[in-house]
């Protein structure tokens, strides 16, 4: 005889299931409705080519790499997935078997697949489920709240498992199935009721309504998910194939000529992919984790203002999300991108605080106080260094750098940025990393008078309208000047040149200087040196999350013969100077950002710390001071100290 | 010939200089007017002609002092008239100019008569640079405090006029003091702090230095418009000109307008991160550090000493 | 209220020394326009009684197309109307210019509140607000650094030695402002500028008068000191910095 079960074994009326499944789909579908109907509000924008965004869903959603990175929780989740993916595939075969027709349940595939492949993802999934539940109300970690849902959500997943393996076993027992073993779980259980004795029309009663409480707890359990963060199972893939996949930017460049309200204070304002990720985000909490404004006790987590935001999108969607979000959390934000790096879902947590932001700014004229000097100081003076008794080109002197004349061809382009100018710790980093250049033979030249601030500072601010015009006329200059190559200081002008100014129709080569002086070690046109110190390095965010560059700063350092220790938070998982988002510009009251990675740093025992940033440099140097610690230098000021040394003994 | 006159407030220093300088310019000839607070006897040293006497004048009210003013002056006023340049300039000089329809200049360091016109030197852009004006055939003029001498002047009892004293400027007037409490013009040390210092935190540290040196607190521009400091504690062209024995600036970064105010400083010491901040220029003792990390290391030592 | 706000631009008083060259009469450089900032404080005292009387507030400027900078900031921030009484660029006799200034707010229909910065930054005259009042022969309060509308007048604050006066004036009244909390220039919103820069500004003709003061000379002036540095680590200069302040100030430390 072949092997299989009699479907609806002991279930007579089993059609009535029908009447409840019906209610699920209508209380399913309008529960996706109503989302859908606040996410087609949003501003819509192009999706561009679609195979980086599906190699991401594949990467982020099919395989969960993110969820994985914490390991516990993360593998717990992708056992749970998966045990669910089986078990709902399982379901469809019994669908097919009884409303089909289709003779599917016998065999092999029941015994392997039907039996005892299911057993093993029940398992699974209650043991996943446990360590769920022992995290959330055992470890109780910060980032995890314990209200109700919190709790219902897993329990009542795990009494869905239970009562199915308690189905299965009475089914057993009272059938005395002959390929019961092959539904371990089940068979062992079967065995207990031999062994307690339970009569045969008892355990009929029993599974009999067993059963029907089995299925109206799923049927209930399948139609609240479009009103629970269950809903990420479909919200969290979508959340992760809307995002940016190459996060060149994150920013879009509206025309605010004709743009209708500049920035957001609606909903209407933000994007579909805004709006989708509200409903995507599972409260897992990671963010919040990483969140350096979080960890100073700033009034900002990046969790709390997408629950906020869901809140407000579900029970007031028309009203002005200054409601919701207030300006001291929304100024916070360092735009380190440490909490969009750490989402499994792939939400964008900056670009809707950007968007925010450039309403105060724009609309109301609302920035923080020393930002607003800063931004300002663009505005007046082109750069944001209000006070700074430098000229554009007192950096320089007596180095022998050459300031670009128009109409002259130039090779390598120096974009030294507004801090390697005007801030008196980058000026020396400047002056190492010119000095290294010019020790390379390079043509290299500086735009001297001619540049002016990349306006990054004014867009982070929200003052969306400063920013468009220095880009413009930066992108005008640069292309005026057509340089083969820029090598920028400052990784937020890295990111402007590279990136943002793509919008503003710049194609341009820019490499980091940490790129470029790794690439000179690499062809030998800078000589390695041997024996520095021990160092560690800060990844800076502009540099590591934003442009991924990991590397090339570790290769200078390596180099520079320094023996490199990493702290706990390095490369993408770095965590911010606190200078970010215009906060080098403001004055932070305790506990410092910057304090909280010095000590970091310090407690590498290192004994200088290294970094790729004017604005990390001088964040850095404070803070490692304050703690006690190491020197703070720039990598180029690093490799141009040992390579000097080392010519000045040869 | 030109008609010089001055007008001055009391007898101190600087309305000794400006009498002078009227008498060396116009010579016995030149028209002297004195504004006196009650009693008027003690102030005949001044050797001015003419005085009036304003009861309760001590927060210098504008009004009252521009009718003083115009009542000394009368019906013909002199072709220059000279002002010491500090309150009572502000407070009727130029007022008073564009009521007789003649121009005014005020931080004139020097006045000379030649063939008729009226040459003078005057502070500009901030205190960077210095103009020289054809100044015509008359103005009124803030004469810089201790650009000249005071001369010995001869010793006259003033004619005091009859004047009746017009209502102060402001009605349901209210003067309160400064809560910093600070007399800067008299200080013998001066501690001041600029927008280097970053934070008001670490603007009030600078509370205990000037305690440990017994010194009064000033302010930069920048760390007032911060709210740091009050607008009495400014030190520059625009606040307050000081001349203590001691000046310490912390992280001032020495824009001009600020150098000037306190060019009078004996000795003038800076803190200041930027090593080519132009206050160092301006400064005897120069220290380039940032002043929170430095401050703790001073209090030891000062504490040590 | 109406108000008017008489506005100048400077080249940036921030600019770092030896950026401005002083050159046959005229101040030189590579250095911005700038909104002078005690014409800022006048300007956000003007915007202040305009919102606070619900009235209206106009600038005024008098120079050449470098003005246009500060009248574009004055529209940003709700100016009515913004005029430049068109003379060359650079130095300008102070009573002509109280002259002109007067002209033209007459030709704007006057005003209840006239608000001067007390001194502009680049010729440091500090005199237009005084000869503005003179010439109309209205009371002029000087250095104000807060005001508020008051019934009919104004409730103004204005500095005097060791602190500050308060009290009330009729207008109409000239204000000389100057710089604090209360008169800190805001930030225009954004949408404000954009609509500015399509707003247009009105030329005056200027008269040409000759009279007055001119320029013969103008030169750099001479810092002195520049003396000795106290190098070393931070516990170096902390002692170099004690010993120097004991040897100037008797008697520090110890708690005297």
């Amino acid at each position: 005889m072949t092997p299989h079960r009699v479907v609806y074994w002991n279930i007579p009326g089993h059609a009535w299931m029908y009447l409840p499944f019906a209610i699920l789909v209508i209380v399913f579908g309008y529960g996706v409705y109503r989302r859908y109907r606040v996410w087609s509000i949003g501003q819509r924008r192009p999706l561009g080519p679609l195979r980086p965004r599906l190699g991401r869903l594949l990467r982020h959603a099919g395989l969960q790499s993110r969820v994985v990175k914490r390991r516990m929780q993360g593998y717990a989740h992708v056992a749970l997935a998966v045990a669910f993916g089986l078990l709902f595939i399982g379901t469809l075969v019994v669908m097919l078997n009884s409303d089909f027709g289709l003779p599917v349940m016998q065999g092999a595939f029941y015994l392997w697949f039907e039996s005892f492949t299911l057993d093993v993802a029940g398992l699974a999934g209650i043991i996943a489920l446990c360590v769920f539940l022992w995290r959330r109300y055992g470890l109780k970690p910060k980032g995890l709240s314990r209200q109700w849902p919190d709790f219902f959500v897993p329990f009542s997943l795990l009494v869905i498992l239970i009562t199915g393996f308690m189905l299965q076993s009475l089914r057993i027992y009272a059938t005395h199935d002959p390929w019961g073993g092959y539904s371990f779980v089940g068979y062992a259980l079967a065995s207990l009721w031999g062994a307690l004795h339970l009569g045969i029309p008892a355990a009929l009663v029993i599974h009999r309504s067993l059963w029907w409480f089995h299925l109206l707890l799923a049927f209930s359990f399948l139609a609240a998910i479009p009103y629970s963060k269950l809903f990420h199972l479909f919200t969290g893939p979508l959340a992760i194939f809307l995002s940016e996949p190459t996060r060149a930017s994150g920013l879009d460049s509206p025309n605010l000529e004709t743009a209708e309200r500049l920035g957001a204070n609606f909903l209407s304002d933000l994007t579909v992919k805004d709006l989708v990720d509200l409903d995507a985000c599972t409260e897992c909490g990671r963010c919040q984790d990483v969140c350096p404004a979080f960890a100073s006790g700033k009034p900002l987590s990046p969790k709390q203002l997408i629950l906020d935001l869901r809140e407000h999108a579900h029970t007031r969607p028309s009203e002005p999300l200054q409601l919701a979000i207030k300006d001291e959390t929304l100024f916070a934000c360092t735009t380190c991108r440490a909490c969009q790096e750490a989402c499994p879902v792939d939400i964008e947590h900056v670009p809707k605080i950007v968007a925010m932001r450039r309403f105060r700014a724009m609309e109301e004229g609302e920035i923080p106080a020393g930002l607003a000097e800063a931004v300002q100081g663009i505005e007046e003076r082109g750069h944001p260094f209000r006070g700074s008794q430098a000229s554009r080109t007192t950096w320089m002197d007596g180095l022998g750098i050459h300031e670009w004349e128009p109409g002259t061809p130039c090779d390598t382009l120096l974009w030294v940025g507004c801090a390697g100018a005007f801030d008196p710790r980058a000026q020396k980093a400047a002056r190492a990393l010119a000095n290294l250049l010019l020790s390379m033979g390079e043509d290299v030249q500086v735009l001297g008078r001619r540049e002016s601030c990349t306006g990054d500072p004014a867009r982070r601010a929200g003052q969306e309208y400063l920013y468009q015009i220095q880009a413009q006329q930066n992108v005008e200059l640069l292309q005026q000047v057509a340089p083969r190559r820029i090598v920028t200081m400052c990784p937020h002008c890295l990111q402007q040149i590279k990136n943002e100014y793509r919008d503003f129709g710049a194609d341009f080569e820019v490499v980091h200087h940490s790129e470029y002086l790794s690439t000179a070690l690499i062809t030998g046109r800078i000589s390695r040196a041997a024996g520095g110190k021990r160092v560690t390095y800060h990844d800076p965010c502009y540099l590591g999350r934003y442009n991924g560059v990991i590397d090339a700063p570790r290769e200078v350092l390596a180099g520079a013969g320094m023996d490199l220790t990493e702290m706990p938070r390095h490369g993408t998982d770095s965590f911010c100077c606190g200078a970010g988002g215009g906060w080098a510009f403001r004055e932070e009251g305790a506990p410092r950002v910057n304090r909280l990675r010095a000590k970091e740093a310090v407690d590498t025992g290192a004994e200088v710390v290294a970094t790729a940033c004017p604005f990390c440099l001088n964040m850095m140097s404070d803070g490692v001071r304050a703690e006690g610690g190491a020197e703070v230098q720039d990598i180029a000021e690093i490799l141009w100290e040992q390579v000097s040394s080392t010519l000045v003994k040869d | 010939m030109m008609r010089v006159g001055a007008l001055v407030r009391g007898d101190d220093q600087s309305a000794l200089e400006v009498l002078s300088l009227a008498r060396a310019l116009g010579g016995d000839a030149a028209e002297t007017y004195l504004i006196l607070a009650a009693p008027a006897a003690q102030h005949a040293a001044a050797g001015a002609a003419r005085a009036v006497v304003l009861e309760g004048i001590a927060d210098a009210d504008p009004a009252q002092l521009l009718a003083a003013a115009q009542a000394l002056i009368g019906a013909a006023p002199p072709d220059v008239l000279l002002i010491p340049d500090g309150p009572l300039f502000e407070a009727v000089g130029a007022q008073l100019a564009g009521s007789i329809d003649r121009p005014a200049a005020r931080d004139v360091g020097s006045v000379a008569i030649e063939d008729g016109r009226l040459q003078i030197v005057k502070g500009a852009f901030g205190g960077k640079a210095e103009v020289t004006l054809d100044a015509g055939e008359g103005a009124v003029l803030g004469v810089r405090q201790g650009a000249h001498q005071a001369d010995e002047l001869p010793q006259a009892a003033p004619q005091v006029l009859e004047f009746a004293q017009p209502a102060p400027l402001l009605s349901g007037r209210r003067a309160v003091r400064d809560a910093s409490g600070e007399d800067l013009g008299r200080a013998k040390v001066i501690v001041s702090g600029g927008r280097g210092l970053g934070s008001a935190e670490a603007y009030r540290s600078l509370r205990e230095v000037a305690n440990l040196l017994g010194g009064a607190l000033g302010a930069s521009r920048a760390a007032v418009d911060e709210g740091w400091a009050s607008p009495s504690q400014q030190v520059g062209i625009t606040g307050q000109k000081v001349a203590p024995e001691v000046y310490l600036a912390i992280g001032i970064s020495g824009a001009s307008q600020h150098l000037s105010g306190m060019s009078g400083s004996k000795v003038v010491i800076a803190v200041n991160r930027d090593d080519k901040a132009p206050i160092f220029a301006a400064a005897d003792v120069g220290v380039v550090a940032d002043w929170q990390a430095l401050w703790p290391e001073l209090r030891r030592a000062l504490a040590g000493g | 209220m109406r108000a008017i706000a008489f506005v100048k631009s400077i080249l940036d008083p921030e600019a770092p020394p030896g950026a401005i060259r002083f050159d046959a009469g005229k101040a030189l450089g590579d250095v911005p326009q700038v909104l002078g900032p005690y014409e800022g404080n006048a300007l956000e005292l003007a915007v202040q009684i305009a919102e606070a009387s619900q009235g209206e507030f106009r600038a005024v400027a008098l120079g050449g197309p470098e003005q246009e900078a500060g009248l574009r900031k004055a529209l940003a921030l709700g100016a009515a109307q913004a005029m430049r009484v068109d003379v060359p660029s650079g130095f300008h006799d102070p009573l002509d210019t109280a002259r002109q200034l007067k002209a033209a707010a007459d030709a704007l229909g006057g005003a209840d509140v006239y608000l001067f910065g007390r001194q502009a930054g680049d010729w440091d005259q500090g005199v237009t607000a005084g000869l503005f009042a003179g010439l109309a022969g209205l009371p002029l309060v000087p250095l104000v650094q807060a005001a508020e509308v008051a019934g009919a007048g104004l409730k103004v604050r204005r500095e005097i030695a060791g602190g500050y006066e308060e009290g009330e004036i009729a207008v109409p009244c000239v204000l000389s402002a100057s710089n604090g909390p209360g008169t800190l220039l805001r930030l225009p919103k954004v949408k404000d500028v954009m609509l500015a820069n399509r707003k247009p500004i009105e030329l005056r003709a200027g008269a040409q008068s000759g009279a007055g003061f001119r320029v013969s000379d103008l030169k750099a002036s001479v810092t002195s000191r520049a003396g000795r540095r106290i190098e070393g680590d931070l516990k170096a200069q902390a002692e170099g910095l004690a010993q120097e302040l004991r040897r100037a100030i008797p008697g520090i430390g110890g708690g005297a």
